[in-house]
This record gives C-alpha cells, sequence and structure tokens, in this order.
C-alpha cells in the first residue's frame, strides 16, 4: 500500500516523527506547518490522506477540517486528527469538525501506521493492500499480481490500478473524469479518450477466461465492474 | 321612673310615660346599633361610638379588641417590613415566585441581576422575562423541590449561579449570585492544567515517538544520532518545564519573602553571565550600574526575576543585536531596565505577556528553549518586593522591561572598605 499523505504539524520534530515512520511504511510524505500552507499543498495536489494537528499557529486544525469538508474538492478526503487535546469533549469536537480518525499525542508510530490503513480502506480501499476477488477473478496489491481462475493475467500498471479501483468499488459506474481523477490523480489533463484505450487493453486481457464480461460500459456515462 | 311618675300623676300618665321611655331606649338602641354597623364598615378604633349603660361595657370590649387588633396587624406590617428589607439587604437576589412561577416579590438585587422591574413585573411569569433556555428548562424540570443550581450566563460576560429552594405550599424562593469572579478563576485554572498537559504532551511525543522509532526501524546512524539528539532536547525542555512550573508555585504558596540585604553589583554580575553565557557571543550585553544601593528581599526571588527579564532579551534580539540592564537606586526607590534592540511585541500582546504559557511566537519560542512562564515568574517575584513591572516596546525596534522598587526596598550599600 503506498498512499500520498499529507502532514500538517508546526512542532519539527513531531512532524519529522511522523513523516520517517510513514516513509518506512512505504507511503510519500508532504509537509505543512500551517492550515496556509496545507490549503496550498491541497491546491498543487490532493493528498490520499491528511493529518492535521489540531493547535496550529493561526488558523486551527479543526476549522481547517471543517472548511475542507465543506469544498466539493476535498470533502471525501480522509482526515486524521493528531493533538494533544486529549479530553472526551475536544474529541467529540475534532470528530464533528469531520475528521475520520483522532489520534491524541503522545503515540505510537505504529498505531499511528495502523489508524491510517484502517482510514484508507474505508474511505480509499483501492489503496489498501488487502486482496480482493470478484467472480473468479483475484487481485493482490502487495504481490502485483492478477489470477483469473487461476491463471496469471499479465496488466499493465495502469490496467492494473483501473481493474483494482474497479475490484474495490463494484457495481458502480464511473465518468471518464471520475477515473481520471481516482487513478491518474486530480489536476492531471489527459485525454478522456485514454480511458478507452486502457478499458480496451483491460478487456483484451480478461478475455481468454471470459471476466471481460464483468467490465460495464455505459454509452454516455462511463465504465463500471459487476460483481457476476 | 315611670312608677314614681305614676304614683305621683296617677296610673295612665305613669304608663304614657312608661310608653315614651319606653320608646326612647328602642330609638337609641337602634340608632346605637346603626352606628355600630355603620363603623364595622370602617373599624377605626377611634371612630367607635360610646353608648351607656351596657352599651358601654359591650363598646369598651369592642374597643379593647379593635386596638389589640390594630396592634397586631402593625406588628406584623413592621415584620414584614423588617423582613423586606433583610431580603433587600442580602447580597443575593432573591425573587418569591407562586405556584404559577410567577413574580410575587423581588430584592432590588435579583431585579438588577435578571433584569426584573420590582415593581411593574410584579405577577409575571419569570420565564417570560428571563429567557434563557437553560434556566426555563430548569424552572421546568419537575423534581426535586431544591435542585442544584445552575450557572446562567447573562448579559455581558457576567455568570450567575440561580437556584430554586421550594417552600410553603408550592411556593418557590429564586436565589441569584453573581459568580463571575470565581468562574474566572476556574477557567483560569482549567486552562492552566489544559496548557500544562498541552505543554508536556508535546515534547513527550517525541521522546516516547522516537524511542519506538529508533528502536523499530532500521536507519541509518547518522539518522538515529539526530534523533537521540532530539529526545535529549525535548527531555531537557521537559525538564525546564518543571522546574519553572515548581519556581512559580513557589512564588506562589510560600511566605511573603524575607527582607534580607541583597548585594546588587555582584547579583547583576551573575546576571548578566549567565546571559552572556545563552547569547555565546552573539549579542553584545552590557551591565550599567552604580553601587550605591543595595536591596531588601530575597536574593533568590531576585535573581530569578532579574535571570527571566536578561534572558528574554537574548532570546528574542537577533544575533548583531545589543541588551543592556540599567540599574538605578535612590532614596525614591530603584529600578532595574533591560532594554534591548530586538524583535519587538506588538501592542495587542503586551497585556497578556505575563499569562503563563502566552507565547507572541510560538516557534521562536521553542527555538530558543523558552518554557513560556518566565514573565510570569517574573512578575509574581516582583510583586513580592511590592515592586511593579513596565514594559516599553515597539515591533522591529527592541523593548525595554523595567522593575520598579519603591524606596522601603532600596538601602545605602554597606561601605567595603576600600582594599
Amino acid at each position: 500500500m503506498s498512499a500520498t499523505i499529507l502532514v500538517v504539524e508546526d512542532e519539527p520534530q513531531v512532524q519529522e516523527l511522523v513523516a520517517v515512520n510513514l516513509e518506512h511504511a512505504g507511503h510519500r510524505v508532504l509537509r505543512a506547518s500551517s492550515a496556509e500552507e496545507a490549503e496550498a499543498a491541497i491546491r498543487a495536489e490532493l493528498p490520499d490522506v491528511l493529518i492535521l494537528d489540531w493547535m496550529l499557529p493561526g488558523e486551527s486544525g479543526v476549522a481547517l477540517a471543517r472548511r475542507l469538508r465543506a469544498a466539493e474538492r476535498t470533502q471525501s478526503l480522509p482526515i486524521l486528527m493528531l493533538t494533544a487535546r486529549a479530553m472526551e469533549q475536544d474529541k467529540i469536537s475534532g470528530l464533528e469538525a469531520g475528521a475520520d480518525d483522532y489520534l491524541t499525542k503522545p503515540f505510537s508510530p505504529k498505531e499511528l501506521a495502523a489508524r491510517i490503513k484502517a482510514v484508507l480502506r474505508r474511505r480509499a480501499p483501492e489503496l489498501a493492500d488487502d486482496v480482493v476477488e470478484i467472480a473468479g477473478l483475484r487481485l493482490d496489491p502487495a504481490g502485483k499480481r492478477v489470477t483469473a481462475d487461476g491463471k496469471v493475467v499479465e496488466l499493465g500498471p495502469t490496467e492494473f490500478r483501473l481493474l483494482h479501483f474497479f475490484m474495490t468499488h463494484p457495481e458502480r459506474i464511473y465518468s471518464r473524469t471520475q477515473l481520471l481523477d481516482r487513478i491518474w490523480g486530480d489536476h492531471v489533463f489527459i485525454e478522456e479518450r485514454t480511458v478507452d484505450v486502457h478499458i480496451r487493453r483491460l478487456r483484451k486481457e480478461l478475455e481468454p477466461t471470459g471476466h471481460d464480461r464483468l467490465i460495464d460500459t455505459v454509452r454516455g456515462s462511463g465504465y463500471g465492474l459487476r460483481k457476476a | 321612673m315611670a312608677l314614681a311618675v305614676g304614683l305621683a300623676a296617677g296610673a295612665l300618665w305613669g304608663w304614657v310615660f312608661f310608653g315614651a321611655a319606653l320608646v326612647a331606649v328602642v330609638l337609641y338602641n337602634v340608632r346605637l346599633l346603626a352606628l355600630i354597623i355603620r363603623w364595622f364598615a370602617r373599624p377605626l378604633p377611634e371612630d367607635l361610638p360610646e353608648g351607656l349603660g351596657t352599651w358601654d361595657e359591650l363598646l369598651r370590649a369592642i374597643h379593647r379588641h379593635e386596638r389589640n387588633a390594630a396592634r397586631n396587624t402593625q406588628a406584623l406590617s413592621d415584620a414584614l417590613v423588617r423582613f423586606r428589607r433583610a431580603a433587600q439587604a442580602l447580597p443575593d437576589g432573591v425573587v418569591i415566585l407562586d405556584a404559577e412561577n410567577r413574580i410575587e416579590w423581588c430584592n432590588d438585587t435579583a431585579a438588577a441581576h435578571l433584569g426584573l422591574d420590582p415593581r411593574a413585573d410584579l405577577g409575571q411569569p419569570i420565564a417570560n422575562l428571563v429567557r434563557e433556555p437553560a434556566f426555563v428548562e430548569y424552572l421546568a424540570a419537575p423534581e426535586p423541590s431544591t435542585p442544584a443550581p445552575i450557572l446562567v450566563p447573562l448579559g455581558m460576560d457576567t455568570v450567575y449561579a440561580l437556584q430554586i429552594i421550594a417552600y410553603g405550599e408550592a411556593q418557590k424562593l429564586l436565589l441569584s449570585r453573581d459568580v463571575t469572579q470565581a468562574e474566572r478563576v476556574e477557567t483560569m485554572r482549567r486552562d492552566f492544567v489544559a496548557n500544562v498537559s498541552h505543554e508536556l504532551r508535546t515534547p513527550l511525543t517525541v521522546l516516547v515517538g522516537f524511542l519506538e522509532t529508533v528502536r523499530e526501524l532500521k536507519l541509518d546512524p547518522q539518522r538515529v544520532r539526530d534523533y537521540l539528539g532530539m529526545m535529549q532536547d525535548q527531555a531537557s525542555r521537559m525538564h525546564r518545564i518543571i522546574e519553572d512550573l515548581l519556581t512559580l508555585s513557589q512564588l506562589e504558596s510560600a511566605p511573603p519573602p524575607a527582607a534580607e540585604r541583597v548585594r546588587i553589583m555582584p547579583l547583576l554580575e551573575r546576571v548578566r553571565a549567565d546571559a552572556a553565557a545563552l547569547s555565546a557571543g552573539r549579542h553584545t550585553i552590557t551591565l550599567d550600574a552604580r553601587p550605591e544601593f543595595d536591596l531588601l528581599g530575597s536574593e533568590a526571588e531576585l535573581a530569578s526575576a532579574f535571570g527571566n527579564l536578561a534572558t528574554n532579551a537574548v532570546r528574542y534580539t537577533p544575533a548583531g543585536g545589543e541588551v543592556r540592564m540599567i540599574w538605578r537606586a535612590g532614596a525614591e526607590g530603584a529600578s532595574l531596565s533591560v532594554e534591548d534592540t530586538g524583535v519587538g511585541i506588538a501592542p495587542e500582546h503586551l497585556p497578556r505577556l505575563t499569562e503563563r504559557f502566552y507565547r507572541v511566537d510560538r516557534s521562536r519560542s521553542r527555538e530558543t528553549g523558552g518554557t513560556g512562564l518566565g514573565l510570569a515568574i517574573v512578575k509574581h517575584a516582583v510583586a513580592r518586593h511590592q515592586a511593579t513591572l513596565e514594559v516599553e516596546s515597539k515591533p522591529g525596534a527592541g523593548s525595554r522591561f523595567s522593575v520598579q522598587f519603591p524606596p522601603q526596598r532600596a538601602v545605602p550599600a554597606e561601605r567595603v572598605s576600600a582594599s
């Protein structure tokens, strides 16, 4: 599992502590020391997870969380609050402001990594490294392996990510724009027809075992994956 | 009499006279009765009609009774007035409510607390006048008859404790007390505890976190050394916070400092040397002092206060800047000023500078190893010597902190024999 994680923390040593542990767990870590810097970083690139301190110079973390939840682009961004405010009332306020999880300082880096994994599994299962299996099609994100009825299927990296996304979000149709945002990353300007090309390649690789029938095309709408 | 008239003037005249007398008596009685009945409409003891014979006795009895009743009434109404005066004089607000929570009476304090008109609002349901939802809910709560008081914020940042006490038949007393000051102290105490826990949590996070990191992850030796260095930093930060907290709590609770002679020159020299050590050559630190007067007080507390002012000046002055310590003393008192050419303080921060853990710039405080308690210590130490702390500052131009001691704290220095 590898996700892009933005750490918003004004104490440089705590920032370093979080960063080194998450990098070791295989994530890419971006850093910010204030709500303002965090917003700039999010404008440049939408991270997969946000780790947010409550007490920041200037605008507080809770206020930032509330604003991110209100904005369309960031409303489903997973937020984990990491703060020294340990009172029950604080936790409630933090969660009510829109945090997905709340961890108090001092914390165990291992626990932080585990909680990030849990948040990702809920919010963005395509980023977690759990093996998924649908109708004889089996995808192992850690081993980067796909098998269909036990036979290995060779996929390019983009087709692999596409299939992983579909298998973790079955029975839903996604538009080309949505797929571009979720798989190629947002703020990436690629022609929508690129999606069609990769869908065609994916279908072709799944054809020998007949699993290509799982990929749904809805004309004018987009693509999805059926469970059977 | 009729008999006498009868004997003298014959039976007929006797009868006539007898009859006339009878009529007169009946008329008299009827008239007196009418007067008494009329009197009962307004029974003032002094207006009671007078009568003859048995009437006299009866009327006297009535008169006595009335006088007693009037006296009792007067005594009762006097008692009521006294009671209301007493209730009026209570430091707490008192409102008497009837079974429907209508105001029967309130004292002026309650009127002021709750915004009531002690005359015009009588008979009004209190919930129409005090509309704070918490209070309305409290008033409507069925049981217990004497619930614990609730705190209700009313008006501009004032907090009242309101309590209902049931008495008599379904009547209630509503007591109000201004607890703004007590609440403020309590809030400060709570904030302080929360702040201490926050201030200690941050270094503890670094310590605990890197301990686990160094133990669990495979890191190159240089990184491990860096992390151990950070842990060391934070351990000493925690140590400094704890030391300062102890100093503060001693300053708060210890008896007033003894008025011992404190030899000022060696003390200021030591403070200057400590500041120079912290500066490590990055600042020019000068001491301008005349040795004619010493101070009376606690050497340890004064050293702590002066030391904090000097190290603050070093911390908040960029390299190349200047820190001046100026000591002036005479019969009119003494003063120590610490001036710097540092970053200065914006005016909005000045009133809060001596609050515990108040920092103008968190990251600078962190970098320079400040605990956020230095000026709180200065404030306490100085106040224990009846001295005052004054701060002048301009952002970008530097700051001046001066401590002014009253005349009784300054004493002529003992003559040191020339050697």
